[in-house]
């Protein structure tokens, strides 16, 4: 299980700038491509899926933290695809 | 899902994978391009050049082997499907390997993509890619070129694609690594394409691909370069134009990006879409875009055709600003495309049922590709990736946007059977016109994004022009008076006159007239019966200075009353046509002894004044003056190579502007004006006849007339040796093989469409004769002469660069003074002309659509509102349905043009008040009363309700299907009926007149009109009727009441010997 800190350490490999929860994610310079990146680095299982029409839902670091957890904990516990 | 891959045993067969809708998509529109080769892509990576050969080599393997999406082969039975083959030995790898020196480098790279990106793949067998490489002897540079088949490689995959490269051309990828990579790829791959299938199915998409798919048929279809001729079935050939973005713009348009909350998606398509409805003369575009669909983790290391290209709907409001633009209403329809990407695009053009007739994309004609997913570190092994063209186009217009060495290449590969190379080049000026403007300043308006195309293109000309002593025609011609007194002016059946007879007896008419009291600036009307005493009238006034006024006795009192009146004209010579105004025949003004007045010397001076149809129910009178035909005179005299040899038919009634090209260039060259006379002008064999045997070197005919014409030299064998010049306007010209066969057998004629409306007469012109080794089926109206401008301005305001519609301004010398006694109209139409330096400058708005073709010639393209010609007669449907208006119980009337050519017709719709009734007989009374016979409607139906279109506008198409079916009933209900004759005459009539209509039977006493007759049929088989019995067919009663009853009577009548025949 992934910690908030954990997250913000990766989520800062991919921003441009410094960034809060707040963060608009474009403001951050996270586009769609670096969401999944940290999606593919965050999952527990390669075998989990990814809703790509929730993407567009996430609109700041703090929405993609939450999406972030939630993945990482579908993956630890079901440890398969939906 | 049970499928495993077969890795271990070579031998075994491998398992069928179950492939993605959108590969499904992409073989289907594949099979439908055959030996194109449209969906093979190619990719340039440039690579550390230290690294070996052999290690190159190996790598490209490795890839092929890590990847299963490279080697997959296709299969279509018992359903789409793919297998994947074995990784290939190192030296059976295709790679084509080329050494070259640095300086042929880049040369070299293209050959070698020419070589490899052309040869289609075989899906069946595979590989679906091939490699090379390029090597430089001298320095070190290195390249490695791929081609794939797109099937296989979506754009996505370049990422892991690179990284794979980068890992096995650095030696991080070797041994076990590649064998533990590619069985954990494979198993990823599995389940992936199972995710893809098991998404796809869901009642949940399948319901918003429903709505999405209704909303999609509301946009209008994107039509790129609308010249007339445009294929209908491509065959993809393809070129790019780019523009490569400096640092700073690269910076500013990240900026943007920041600033709005965007991606460089959002950018692109906003800008694109804008872009597109600039050149495509809409506010709503689709663009297609590659939305990634990966749906498991482990997909996002795999190769594979994994994207959704999806619909992006960009609608274009030009007032809007380019942050609410790009900020708000692109952001939200790519966000709505990002939460439907589960809609797959097969899926959705199931919904949407779009015109599959084509070979093209069935639902987008512009596709918007960012490519970068991968952004190369320049200390690795791979230094830099570009996906260059192939020759090829999939879209009428595709946009790459490609980070290339820190700055955004934009790349526009256009399809070249439908943009030529300049309308490209128009289509990149406006993209970086309209990048830089919206990185500048987002508070600028969407229309500012563009620029005025060149202004040189709207004041080109064909250079022609003469000298002319003076603006006046008066001055023309007394200067040819002097010079040629003898020489003949005007020849019509009654009389010929020399030039010092025309102008003694138009010098004799100015004196009548002043000593009446006609005046400098005064409207004469006029009615003269004949050819010279039209043009000794027209003289006599011009001489004064004044204007006249033709007036045709054809017309309904009540319209001629009306002309006089808005003329504000107190004398009329000739006829008397309106009551309370006087007029006096012109052989009273021509015995005239009152002292001859000297000629006006004022260079503005009108010449006259013609009414055109005018949409708010009355006809529109335009003034025109001298400057702008002085213009024209001197241009046509040298276009049409007139001189004193040059006899002109007089054709045109005189109440047409052509009426004056016709008759005072010809005078102002000391040509001789010959009168059509006794011919009718609608007998066209007739007309032939006297053109061939009057010698007449030139002929100016409406478009609609020149078939018949041909036809009829064509079928008698009719030279006409003498001929030069035969020009057509007043509606679109269409020329087919036998038009041009005529003039083949005619080297000596040209064929000149001119263009021109009434307010600012003719104004382009475009020629053709036997030397054209190309004769456009539509004809373009071509390039405009000396002094006048032609302004094609888009629906941003802009002048419209090359392929874009326009709406037609004239300016120059060529607009008339406005309209008679209407500022308020004038003030509309006749504006002030922005493009020109000029301050008091007018330019003339003509609301004709049009286009410039690749070679600068103007097409015409329709109107923008519902003015209509039809047989060359210009009309506003407005003005019918204004007249419908004024008969009691109309609450609401809609005209409508049906069929094409010599057959179009006008019909009317109305509806009816509540609780009320229309009588229909009434209503034709009142529409013969007030409008020309060329006006009137063929057919009238009630209607209870004017079926609308999306956004609340008069769906004339859904009335004219409307009409159809009625007609259809109709015809029917007649041909139920035994119609019932008096005697034979009256069948063998009814017989006739059915061929020639092609319907079944006609009844004695429905007008023939409601059968499809309209003037050139009826004069033609009249013709025919006067040959069969011997008598002539007085025309004026024919069409008081065109029936075959009436026509039987009128035969009759002949017949008798005792009785007068009708006159």
């Amino acid at each position: 299980m992934k910690t908030a800190a954990d997250l913000d350490e990766m989520i800062a490999k991919y921003a441009s700038v410094g960034f809060t929860d707040a963060t608009p994610l474009l403001e951050a310079g996270l586009e769609s491509l670096s969401l999944l990146r940290l999606a593919v680095e965050t999952a527990a299982d390669d075998d989990a899926e990814i809703d790509a029409t929730r993407l567009v839902d996430l609109r700041t670091v703090g929405d993609l933290k939450q999406w972030l957890s939630e993945l990482a904990a579908v993956g630890a516990e079901r440890g398969d695809a939906r | 899902m049970t499928t495993t891959v077969q890795t271990a045993d070579p031998a075994a067969e491998p398992a069928r994978l179950p492939i993605t809708e959108s590969q499904k998509g992409l073989l289907v529109v594949n099979e439908r391009s055959p030996g194109h080769a449209v969906y093979n892509q190619l990719v340039r990576f440039d690579i550390d050049p230290a690294i070996p050969a052999e290690t190159v080599e190996r790598a490209l393997a490795t890839v092929v082997a890590v990847q299963p999406a490279m080697r997959q082969v296709f299969g279509m039975l018992p359903e789409m499907h793919a297998r994947l083959t074995p990784p290939p030995a190192p030296d059976a790898l295709p790679l084509d390997r080329v050494t070259t020196p640095a300086r042929d480098f880049e040369e070299a790279v293209d050959t070698v993509l020419r070589r490899i990106g052309r040869p289609e793949f075989d899906l069946a067998d595979g590989p679906a890619y091939r490699f090379a490489t390029v090597r430089s002897l001298d320095e070190p540079r290195a390249s490695i070129l791929m081609c794939d088949h797109h099937v296989i490689l979506d754009g996505v995959s370049m990422g892991p694609l690179v990284r794979d490269l980068e890992d096995a051309l650095s030696g991080r990828l070797t041994g076990d690594e590649i064998q533990r990579r590619r069985i954990a790829r494979e198993k990823a791959f599995v389940k992936e394409l199972a995710a893809q299938n098991r998404s796809a199915g869901s009642d949940r998409v399948a319901e918003r691909s429903r709505e999405w798919a209704a909303r999609l048929r509301e946009v209008p279809p994107l039509v790129l370069a609308p010249l007339p001729g445009r294929p209908r079935q491509t065959e993809f050939t393809g070129d790019r134009v780019a523009w490569h973005l400096s640092e700073a713009e690269t910076a500013a348009l990240a900026e943007t990006c920041r600033r709005l909350e965007i991606s460089p998606f959002v950018f692109f398509s906003g800008i694109y879409g804008t872009l597109l409805a600039r050149h495509g003369n809409v506010t709503s575009v689709l663009v297609g875009s590659p939305f990634m669909a990966r749906r498991t983790i482990g997909a996002f290391d795999l190769g594979g055709f994994f994207v959704n290209t999806l619909p992006v709907t960009v609608e274009v409001e030009w007032g809007r600003t380019v942050d609410e633009h790009l900020g708000k209403v692109v952001r939200d329809a790519v966000d709505f495309c990002r939460a439907n990407v589960d809609v797959t695009f097969s899926r959705l053009v199931a919904d949407v049922r779009p015109d599959r007739s084509s070979n093209r994309n069935p639902m987008f004609s512009a596709m918007l590709a960012m490519q970068d997913t991968f952004a190369p570190e320049s200390a690795g092994a791979v230094r830099r990736v570009l996906e260059p063209g192939n020759g090829t186009a999939k879209f009428d217009l595709w946009l790459g946007a490609t980070p290339v060495d820190g700055r955004w290449l934009l790349e526009l590969e256009y399809d070249r059977q439908l943009i030529a190379p300049v309308i490209a080049d128009g289509l990149l000026t406006s993209l970086r016109d309209a990048v830089r403007t919206a990185v500048r300043d987002g508070s600028r308006r969407l229309a500012e994004l563009f620029h005025d195309a060149s202004t040189a293109v709207s004041v080109r000309s064909d250079g022609w022009t003469s000298h002319l002593p003076g603006n006046s025609p008066w001055e023309w011609v007394a200067a040819v008076g002097r010079r040629q007194p003898e020489a003949p002016a005007i020849e019509d059946p009654h009389r010929r006159l020399d030039y010092r007879q025309l102008l003694i007896e138009a010098e004799r008419i100015a004196a009548g007239l002043a000593a009446r009291g006609v005046g400098a600036r005064a409207v004469v009307g006029l009615a003269a019966t004949t050819l010279c005493d039209t043009v000794t009238a027209i003289l006599g006034i011009l001489r004064l200075g004044a204007a006249y006024l033709p007036l045709e006795p054809g017309q309904p009192a009540e319209r001629l009353a009306y002309l006089v009146r808005r003329a504000g004209c107190d004398l009329i010579v000739g006829d008397a046509l309106v009551a309370d105004v006087p007029a006096v025949p012109v052989a009273d003004l021509a015995a005239s002894t009152a002292p001859v007045p000297e000629p006006g010397t004022d260079p503005d001076a009108p010449v006259y004044v013609m009414f055109t149809s005018g949409s708010t129910g009355r006809p529109k009178g335009v003034q025109m003056g001298q400057r702008p035909l002085a213009n024209l005179t001197r241009w046509q005299i040298a276009a049409l190579d007139m001189d004193a040899e040059t006899r002109f038919l007089q054709y045109a009634p005189l109440g047409f502007d052509v009426s004056f090209q016709e008759i005072l260039p010809t005078l102002a060259t000391g040509g001789t004006v010959v009168s059509r006379d006794p011919i009718d002008r609608r007998m066209l064999t007739a007309i032939l006849t006297r053109i061939a045997q009057t010698e007449v070197t030139h002929v100016y005919l409406p478009a609609t007339a020149l078939r018949p014409l041909v036809q009829a030299a064509t079928a008698r064998g009719t030279r006409l040796p003498a001929l030069r010049y035969l020009c057509v306007s007043g509606e679109q010209l269409l020329v087919d093989d036998e038009i041009r066969d005529f003039f083949r057998a005619h080297p000596h004629a040209t064929l000149v469409n001119l263009y021109g409306p009434t307010e600012t007469h003719a104004v382009t012109s475009y020629r053709l004769s036997y030397r054209d080794p190309v004769w456009p089926t539509h004809v373009p109206i071509g390039v405009p002469y000396p002094r006048v401008h032609a302004y094609l301005v888009d629906a941003t305001g802009h002048l419209a660069p090359p392929g874009v519609v326009g709406e037609l301004f004239l300016g120059g010398e060529c607009p008339a003074d406005g309209y008679v006694n209407d500022p308020e109209t004038t003030a509309a139409r006749f504006v002030p002309d922005r493009f020109s330096n000029d301050p008091g400058a007018v330019m003339y708005c003509t609301g004709d659509l049009a286009v410039r073709d690749d070679r600068g010639d103007l097409v015409f393209l329709g109107r923008m509102d519902t003015q209509v010609k039809v047989r060359g007669y210009r009309i506003e449907l407005g003005e019918i349905e204004a007249v419908a208006l004024q008969v009691d119980g109309v609450r609401q009337a809609v005209a409508v043009v049906r069929g094409a050519g010599a057959d179009r017709e006008i019909g009317l719709f109305v509806r009816p008040d509540p609780a009320s009734t229309v009588d229909i007989e009434q209503l034709r009374q009142r529409l013969a009363a007030a409008l020309p016979v060329y006006m009137r409607p063929v057919w009238i139906f009630p209607i209870d309700l004017i079926p609308t279109s999306a956004p609340g506008k008069t769906d004339r198409d859904a009335l004219l299907r409307i009409a159809e079916g009625r007609l259809a009933e109709q015809q029917a209900a007649d041909a139920a009926v035994e119609p019932e004759y008096v005697d034979d005459l009256e069948r063998d009539l009814a017989m006739l007149w059915a061929r020639v209509l092609e319907v079944e039977q006609i009844s004695p006493d429905r007008p023939l009109m409601e059968y499809g007759a309209h003037s050139l049929n009826i004069f033609t088989t009249l013709a025919e009727v006067q040959e069969r019995y011997g008598v002539p067919v007085p025309l004026a009663e024919f069409f008081a009441a065109p029936t075959v009853t009436v026509l039987a009577g009128l035969v009759r009548a002949g017949r008798a010997p005792a009785t007068e025949p009708a006159r």
